[in-house]
């Protein structure tokens, strides 16, 4: 007995074959020092050898760190308790007596816990490896402090100290890890050696800790890495998922800079070209195949994603809706490109370029890994100068790449990056590679021109968007469909015009839906009524919204992704957004009745349009007709047919030329009808 | 109720079926896209990009399609669905 009692007093904390440096402080009564022991056994059992041999001498208390004797029952719920702490200065670790009395009792009999560690035993376990993490990141020149740890952890080095970015983060194992980046090394250690699922949900911080310790504690799990992700449009989040294998391409997006301060620098996003996969055509229902991996998926460009770090309405919003949430934290989202191109393009008139990055493929994969990681796990706060979309996407850059000079990029506005990005050879400005996605500008100033007949410059053309009056326009358009159209080419003519004026007469919609956006936005900070809708449609629009497990960290698991309320959320918002509607319409009754009548207008105008086209077609095969009887009269007219009915493309295109290339353009008729023409002849 | 304009919606009308789950809702929002596209096309001559893919989804389905005829496609597709639900 005596024997034994020497060894529980004098020797170091032992397990099979690892041994912790550690040793009870003299006031631990022997019985406690025996509780422990078994926990320290498990601890030293489940800690890497590299981890341990690194950790300095350390000696064990136990104390009563907060103000209470037990642990909180609403632990869980908001309750403070101090597990565990360590002091660096006399390297103590000390553990909570209310701990020490519940491991009193027994692993068997220690209780649940629905958060973090889910029992108080395990939770006891991962007290002590949080405190041994400190002690080892304090003894060994800080690893946390490196940009290799912080940046992956989502912290920033700002001027004095390192700071958390991810302020707002909700899908996170335990909200204390944002507290600092010494927090953040001990709480994700934790998790990297006590649960199996961390690999899955946080790849790149499991990738971290693996290389740093040599080793993978679950090689055996089974948890699957999820690749999904919720693309954000008009329709609320719709759950996708990221293929890697359809991954072609990624590209540096920048949007031209727009008019208001906030957009005055310009847009950073990312593009990536995902292949077409196999599938339906809504109108049809037709399956469309897959395209085949390579360049031709640049052509792709409705399954393109963008992913982009984008805090209010005035940053490319897709939706009013999140003119409502108002300031949104920074999110990483991601976007359809379309989307992306008609807000920059066609509602904003801006400019987008898309510079193709030179990533090798282990990049790329890393890339869209972080981006899925990030997607769930980072919820920033937007400033704009010190954490906008600029210092985001770089940031994302150099979380993922290894190259020398990389670290020290320091851009902060869009067209800073591309500067950055072209030094390092990451992408080439003058490729031809590079492509401009231009905005619609030129193309209203030459639907004005069919329209109203002038030509006219820029501004003119947003100043006709953007004030002009509707009775004005519509005075215009009733006398242009009351004229006659003498001629077919007359006939060829008022198509286009009539397009051109639905055309115009869409763009001004979008400018006043614009504009009520704002009004809207303004008007739900002071209005007590639409501030309780807009905040049920935060909590609908919620990312996390419809996940089975809430409770759960990082990447959900594919388990966790099976949203079988989409559809229940999905009507949520839209009574939501007609309760919006309804309150609007009382607001802004002037706006909403000219929002109507255009509304009406572009409908009358798509109709005339397809009409007067419908009669166009039908008028231009009339003529073809009758000018292919007139050919048949004729030898060299007969040669010339039959070469037509033998589908010569020469034959096909001297009788365009012959009939008229203004009219007998492909448009108005294709060749494959010209032929059938002919042969009803 | 205001807005109540088949093809324009209060809410932006442009349809991305691509990442949208309810197809049956979308179908119209679909076809009023394709009309808007095509009403682009004849005043400008510039494509879209889902017009564009559209096309290119006709003709891999049907090579002996011209590129044209795709679009007539297309677009009688859109008017069939969009006089259905009008009536």
């Amino acid at each position: 007995m005596k024997i034994i009692l020497f060894l529980i007093l004098s020797f170091p904390l032992w397990a099979v074959g690892q041994e912790l440096p550690l040793r009870f402080d003299e006031d631990v009564s022997l019985k406690t020092r025996m509780q422990l022991s078994f926990v320290f056994q498990d601890v030293a059992r489940i800690l890497p050898l590299s981890f341990i041999k690194a950790l300095p001498a350390i000696k064990i208390k136990i104390e009563r760190l907060s103000d209470t004797d037990s642990i909180p029952a609403d632990i869980c719920d908001g309750g403070s308790f101090i597990y565990g702490s360590y002091g660096p200065v006399l390297k103590t670790l000390t553990l909570h007596s209310a701990l020490v009395n519940e491991l009193a009792k027994g692993k068997e009999n220690m209780l649940s816990i629905k958060c973090q560690h889910k029992n108080l035993y395990d939770q006891s376990i991962s007290t002590i490896i949080h405190e041994l993490a400190h002690a080892y990141d304090l003894e060994n020149g800080k690893p946390s402090e490196e940009p290799d740890y912080f940046l992956k952890a989502g912290f920033k080095r700002g001027l004095v100290f390192i700071k958390n970015k991810n302020v707002s983060a909700s899908r996170t194992p335990d909200p204390y890890e944002k507290k600092n980046v010494f927090e953040s090394f001990a709480v994700n250690f934790e998790y990297f050696m006590m649960d199996d699922e961390f690999a899955c949900r946080r790849p790149s911080l499991f990738n971290y800790f693996k290389q740093k310790m040599g080793l993978d504690p679950f090689p055996q799990r089974s948890c699957v890495k999820g690749q999904k992700v919720l693309v954000t449009s008009e329709t609320g989040n719709n759950s996708y998922e990221i293929d890697f294998s359809r991954v072609y391409r990624v590209d540096y997006l920048l949007a031209g800079a727009g008019s208001a301060l906030e957009s005055g620098f310009g847009h950073s996003m990312f593009r990536i070209v995902m292949c077409a996969p196999e599938h339906k055509d809504i109108l049809s229902n037709k399956t469309i195949p897959a395209t085949p991996y390579g360049p031709e998926c640049l052509k792709d460009r409705s399954f393109h994603l963008v992913v982009s770090y984008r805090a209010n309405i005035n940053e490319a919003t897709l939706n009013y809706i999140k003119g409502i949430f108002g300031g949104y934290p920074s999110i990483l989202y991601l976007l359809p490109l379309a989307d992306v191109l008609d807000q920059y393009n066609h509602k904003e008139l801006r400019d987008i370029e898309a510079y193709p990055l030179r990533f090798t493929e282990a990049e790329k994969k890393i890339f869209i890994e972080k981006v899925i990681e990030e997607h769930w796990n980072y919820r920033g706060s937007y400033k704009f100068i010190t954490n906008n979309c600029a210092t985001e996407s770089l940031d994302l850059i150099k979380n993922i790449l290894k190259r020398p000079g990389v670290a020290e990029l320091g851009a902060f506005t869009p067209k800073g990056i591309v500067k950055d990005l072209n030094r390092l050879d990451l992408i080439e400005r003058e490729s031809k590679e590079v492509e401009v996605y231009v905005a619609k500008t030129e193309n209203l100033i030459e639907a004005y021109l069919y329209a109203y007949g002038k030509k006219i410059n820029k501004n003119d053309i947003i100043n006709f968007i953007n004030k002009s009056s509707s009775i004005d326009r519509f005075k215009k358009y009733e006398t242009f469909k009351s004229l006659k159209a003498h001629s077919l080419k007359d006939l060829r003519i008022k198509v286009s015009a009539a397009a051109s004026f639905a055309v115009l007469e869409q763009q001004i919609f979008e400018a006043k839906q614009h504009e009520m956006m704002k009004k809207i936005s303004e008007k739900v900070s002071e209005t007590d009524e639409l501030k309780k809708i807009s905040k049920d449609l935060i909590n609908e629009m919620d990312i996390d919204e419809g996940l089975s497990n809430t409770t759960s960290y990082g990447i959900p698991l594919e388990a966790e992704m099976i949203r079988s309320d989409e559809e229940a959320v999905q009507e949520l918002m839209s009574h939501s957004l007609l309760e919006i509607r309804h309150i609007l319409t009382s607001y802004f009754p002037q706006e909403t009745e000219v929002m109507e009548a255009i509304s009406k207008r572009i409908d009358d105008m798509r109709s005339y349009t397809l009409s007067i086209r419908k009669e166009f077609k039908e008028a231009l095969l009339d003529f073809t007709r009758l000018e292919m009887q007139k050919l048949k009269t004729t030898e060299a007219g007969r040669s010339l047919l039959l070469r037509v009915q033998e589908k010569d493309k020469k034959a096909l295109a001297e009788l365009r030329h012959l009939l008229g290339e203004e009219l007998m353009n492909t448009q108005g008729i294709s060749d494959n009808k010209m032929i059938q023409l002919y042969q009803s002849l | 109720m205001a807005f109540t304009s088949t093809t324009f919606d209060f809410i932006n009308v442009s349809s991305h079926t691509t990442f949208s789950p309810t197809a049956s809702t979308l179908r119209h929002k679909e076809a009023a896209q394709v009309v808007m596209d095509v009403q682009e096309f004849m005043a400008t001559g510039t494509l879209s990009i889902e017009l564009e893919k559209k096309i290119n989804d006709q003709l891999s389905l049907n090579e002996s399609l011209s590129e044209e005829e795709a679009l007539e496609l297309l677009l009688s597709e859109a008017e069939m669905i969009l006089s259905q639900v009008s009536k």
